[in-house]
């Protein structure tokens, strides 16, 4: 069995176990950060689970418009935004909550409005989706991957030469995700590196300073691969993906564990 | 997700505590740091790069 099908499965796994994890804090707790987290982990697993559809039940439409809004669009950013209510609860941020719902909403209005465009007959299913779902123009020089579908289409009113793939060249969605990812980015890991700091300066609770360093890396792992895919190399996407997952919960588990246990071994020395 | 300040600063002390002379905390925790922070600046500019299309994507 290929990476292809095997690599989604266990980040969808991962995914749902963490997701479980944070909205059950939700339920106990109420706290927005919790609802957040919980909103962009499981948007994180709708993308790996759709990885996952499509390696092994072929193609849908359906599930490629949550592959795409969910897993590629969203997901940081709201998972950023949760950390950033944890950290600071002024008044602007509300705005930047209400900015992300507007932004979200009318995010999911340009995948709808993309949806007529997508070309389903480029799907192959033995390729992972984050290989196939962008048109990529070929310069001179460029190697064209084997099987790839060349074609020649008009783009900004010049002939250019293109594999094809689903989401066609000049498609609107595409370039407002970037901007989501970038607020995810700084966040997000912006928000665990400073929280790692604060402790470390105060010098207090090991285990959230290498919570929040488990939880920067993981989600440094998945924008780099997220980055690369974007860039025409979509083949790092899912490993990426199970290393994120795999971190970013160790890391929720590591921050999350009572400081008591933390210290054991100190505690049990005699005075 | 790692919970900074929820408890209030003062709820920590004395729960668990970073050992004094720890080379581990005061040499290479600080060192990570940096290093994860300096490539999140670089994912930053490249994603805005990206943003902006001064680089090509594909």
């Amino acid at each position: 069995m290929s990476a292809t099908r095997v690599l989604p499965f266990i980040t969808t796994l991962v995914m749902l176990v963490f997701t479980a994890s944070v909205l059950q804090r939700y339920q106990a707790r109420r706290k927005a950060h919790f609802l957040f987290w919980g909103i962009g982990l499981a948007m994180f697993g709708f993308g790996s689970f759709a990885e996952a559809f499509f390696a092994v039940a072929g193609w849908s439409t359906p599930i490629f418009f949550g592959w795409y809004l969910f897993g590629a669009a969203l997901n940081a950013a709201w998972l950023g935004h949760g950390t950033l209510l944890l950290l600071n609860r002024k008044r602007w941020v509300h705005v930047l909550t209400a900015a992300l719902l507007t932004g979200s909403v009318a995010t999911a209005v340009l995948m709808v409005q993309a949806m007529p465009r997508i070309e389903a007959g480029v799907f192959n299913p033995a390729l992972p989706i984050s290989e196939q779902y962008g048109t990529k123009v070929i310069e001179p020089g460029d190697e064209v991957p084997a099987g790839a579908q060349l074609t020649t289409v008009t783009y900004r009113g010049e002939q250019v030469q293109v594999v094809r793939g689903l989401m066609p060249l000049g498609t609107t969605v595409r370039s407002v995700t970037p901007f989501f990812n970038i607020y995810g980015l700084i966040t997000l890991v912006g928000g665990a590196l400073w929280s790692a700091w604060l402790f470390l300066r105060k010098r207090v609770l090991p285990n959230r300073v290498i919570g929040n360093v488990l939880i920067a890396v993981g989600a440094l792992v998945i924008a780099s691969a997220s980055t690369l895919t974007r860039l025409g190399y979509g083949q790092y996407l899912y490993l990426g993906e199970l290393i994120a997952a795999t971190l970013m919960y160790a890391g929720f588990v590591t921050a999350s564990a009572p400081a008591a246990e933390m210290e054991a071994s100190p505690a049990a020395l005699p005075a | 997700m790692g919970e900074p300040e929820e408890r209030g600063g003062g709820e920590t002390e004395g729960r668990s505590r970073i050992p004094a002379g720890s080379v581990f905390y005061t040499r290479v925790v600080p060192a990570v740091l940096i290093g994860l922070g300096i490539l999140t600046a670089v994912l930053i500019v490249l994603a805005a790069g990206i943003a902006l299309g001064i680089v090509p994507y594909r």
